[in-house]
This record gives C-alpha cells, sequence and structure tokens, in this order.
C-alpha cells in the first residue's frame, strides 16, 4: 500500500492520525513527513522481521537530497503484525512527537527546520483505514 | 445525462494548457493518491476535504490505476461554461459518457464529506447535504486499488471501512 499527498500544508500544531491494519507477514512500514520524496523531515519507520533485523525496532531518521542522515533507533515497538493500529505524529516545530499505538511518545528532531511540511507518504505492509490531518 | 465526450477532451485539453500556462497551478494543485490498497464492494470510502478559495473544479477518481479510472467525480464550481455542476465520468482508455448532476451541495472555503460505496452494478455517492447520487459501475469489478483527488481542495482525511 502507498499513499501520497502532494502540496499539503502541514505546520506546527498540526497532527497527521494514521490508522491501519498491519499484515500479519509485515516486514515494515513507513511514515514519511518532508517537502518532497528524496526531503524528509521525518522517516518513522516500524520494522519486524527485516531481514537486517533481529528483534522489532522502531527506525526514526532524515533524508537531504536522497541522503539519509543518522537513524535514531528505539527497541520499543508497540506495534504488532496481524492487527490494527493507530499513530498520530505532531509536528511541535522543532522536533515530532510521535504517539504510539500504546500511548508511549517518541521525539524527532526536526533537523532541517522545516516549518511546513508539504509531502506525507504512507507506504508499507499494511492497509490504510484512515488517514486524517488536522 | 449529456453525451459529450468531445467536449469532455475538449475541456482535459484546455485544463493542460492551463496547468502550461501557469506553473503555479500545478505547485497549488493538491494531488492526494493511494495506491495498491483495497476498496472493496460493500466497502465505504469517507473522503473529508476543503475547496480552497480559488478552486475551479477538483475530482475523486476510483479505479485500477490514474489510467483506468471507473468513477471519476468532479464538482466543478466555475469551470468554462460549467457552474456549480457536479460531472461524473469513467476512464479507460478515453472517457466514457459523460453523466452530469445539478445538486451542489459544495461551496469554496468549507468542509465537505463524501462517501462513496459501490457493487458491480453501481457507484452510490453520498453527498455533503445527504443527497445520494449513483454512477454506473461500468468496469463491473468489484475490488478498486487506486483512489487519488486533484485539484485546489485540501484534503483533511480519507476512511474506508
Amino acid at each position: 500500500m502507498e499513499t501520497e499527498l502532494k502540496n499539503v500544508l502541514f505546520r506546527a500544531g498540526d497532527r497527521l492520525k494514521v490508522q491501519g491494519r498491519i499484515y500479519s507477514t509485515a516486514k515494515r512500514f513507513q511514515i514519511d513527513l518532508g517537502s518532497s520524496s528524496s526531503q524528509l523531515a521525518l522517516h518513522f519507520n516500524p520494522r519486524f522481521q527485516d531481514c537486517d533485523e533481529k528483534t522489532p525496532v522502531l527506525v526514526c531518521n532524515s533524508l537531504c537530497d536522497d541522503v539519509w542522515n543518522q537513524e535514531q533507533r528505539e527497541t520499543h515497538n508497540p506495534f504488532q503484525p496481524g492487527s490494527t493500529f493507530k499513530v498520530v505524529i505532531k509536528h511541535a516545530g522543532e522536533l515530532f512527537e510521535v504517539m504510539l499505538p500504546d500511548g508511549h511518545i517518541i521525539e524527532f528532531p526536526n533537523r532541517q527546520g522545516l516549518e511546513v511540511i508539504t509531502y506525507i507518504r504512507v507506504k508499507g505492509d499494511i492497509s490504510l483505514i484512515s488517514f486524517k490531518i488536522k | 445525462m449529456e453525451h459529450c465526450p468531445r467536449h469532455y477532451k475538449e475541456s482535459s485539453q484546455e485544463v493542460q494548457n492551463v496547468f502550461c500556462r501557469n506553473p503555479h497551478y500545478i505547485k497549488d494543485k493538491m494531488v492526494f493518491t493511494v495506491k495498491d490498497m483495497t476498496f472493496k464492494a460493500g466497502q465505504e470510502l469517507t473522503i473529508s476535504g476543503k475547496p480552497k478559495s480559488g478552486c475551479s473544479l477538483f475530482s475523486i477518481n476510483i479505479g485500477h490505476d490514474s489510467n483506468n479510472i471507473a468513477l471519476h467525480f468532479n464538482p466543478r464550481f466555475n469551470y468554462q461554461s460549467d457552474s456549480n455542476i457536479i460531472v461524473c465520468n469513467s476512464n479507460q482508455g478515453g472517457w466514457g459518457e459523460e453523466m452530469r448532476e445539478h445538486c451542489f451541495p459544495f461551496s469554496l472555503d468549507e468542509s465537505f464529506k463524501v462517501v462513496v460505496s459501490f457493487n458491480n452494478d453501481q457507484f452510490y455517492i453520498k453527498l455533503p447535504n445527504g443527497t445520494m447520487m449513483s454512477f454506473p459501475n461500468r468496469f463491473g469489478d468489484d475490488s478498486f486499488k487506486h483512489i487519488d483527488v486533484q485539484g485546489d481542495v485540501k484534503v483533511q482525511g480519507i476512511k474506508i471501512k
């Protein structure tokens, strides 16, 4: 599944809520926020049975001119293959707050200081139930 | 209902020309695309959004890919000789016969919600004021995997259940 939203205006204070169902055989999915597919302020990437990963992990990173920056890795991954999930991402100006399905919040710095997100993509081994910006 | 695919082609050409003449039009054109997902007969797709103040038309498209559209739902605020009308059509290597609906419960700068469901015979579209309209499912398929929204409209949400 891939959802792409271009020319959106997602500013500090705005929230993106994504609900979906993770395939039982899922390896990974991602929610990306930036100004294009090659400029991402936030790449939020839960991984399950990725061949590179021994245990589930949440990877966050940013992408600048198609080059990845330094990864931030969380071993706390409350996403479960075969189940539904809700994740809320808040643009908090200097950082992004990602509220996980269990209420846990992870933070990722807005490294490029992108005030307005104009590109949003949800992609990977999930089916989309809802997508909402407010 | 009016049979005017030729007129429609000219309209589409005009849209292309507008894009070429005014690059800002492309830049400001909101495009929302969902690929490789399943929208099945019996499910309900809800799309909420808000047409921007300068929006002349927008469209919600459902099909197999961007070239095979079973439902092109196209509210026109003010576009060429059309004002406040909904045009529906399908496209499979060319536009089919247009269907025009004069019930137009859309306003610029005002949020709307459209609910689409279908079976292998018809699409059913619930308009923002609760009015139902239908459009034939000319493909007769019971599953689609492509949804997109185009035009000067801010997409606020999409939901499938």
